[in-house]
């Protein structure tokens, strides 16, 4: 199996889009998931104009989507998007699941293994 | 109706580091606001809760969105029919307060 980028610990899936919205690598739970990578251009659109007076034009450098047990982080580095869905807990495993961790979506051995390893 | 909404608004912009904060209904328009926003920002606020709702359609409690900008924040939460958009600001006080 390859073994996938990690680019934060307790990483559960991973996007990098270009700034037309092209995925350029995806991993994890967000493995070939234009259907998120198109929300998201959607949402960046969004805040680019969220009041002038606060937060200047474009001025936004990272974004947070907070669920109960995972979010997301979205930034934007060199020209690409980088977006990561981390979850809440550690090894991801949910504390909430963690004595029958192998019913956990966060801990498929095939999405994240490489990230637990 | 209003007063509880006016209730919910002074509670939230008690807390520490709010500059102001707004409640909008589902069609965007501007329920009500506390402190240094502007009830413009209901329509874009609304569009973004709406926006995010698409990423996990299956789930029941709603995400929370956070915008940093440097020192400052913005929160968004649909909660239902409503949306909520928090301005915060982070100020040298309560950065020490929290590296303490």
């Amino acid at each position: 199996m390859d073994r996938e980028k990690l680019i934060v610990s307790n990483q559960i899936g991973y996007l990098i889009l270009k700034e037309d919205g092209a995925v350029l690598e995806s991993g994890g739970d967000l493995k070939n998931d234009e259907h998120s990578a198109n929300v998201i251009m959607g949402l960046l659109n969004l805040t680019e104009s969220i009041d002038e007076s606060f937060m200047p034009n474009s001025s936004c450098e990272r974004i947070t989507i907070d669920y109960e047990q995972h979010y997301y982080s979205i930034c934007m580095s060199n020209r690409r998007i980088y977006i990561v869905k981390i979850s809440k807990s550690q090894n991801g495993v949910t504390t909430t699941t963690s004595s029958s961790s192998s019913n956990s979506v966060y801990n498929d051995a095939s999405d994240t293994g490489a990230v637990l390893a | 109706m209003e007063q509880q909404l006016e209730e919910v608004l002074a509670e939230i912009a008690a807390r520490q580091d709010t500059v102001g904060a707004l409640l909008a209904n589902r069609q965007g328009l501007c329920l009500g606001t506390k402190g240094n926003i502007n009830p413009n920002v209901s329509g874009i606020g609304m569009a973004i809760s709406e926006q995010v709702a698409k990423l996990e359609p299956n789930t029941t409690v709603p995400a929370t969105i956070c915008l940093y900008s440097g020192n400052k924040r913005c929160v968004i939460q649909k909660d239902g029919e409503i949306t909520g958009v928090i301005f915060k600001q982070q100020t040298a006080a309560s950065a020490t307060a929290a590296s303490n």
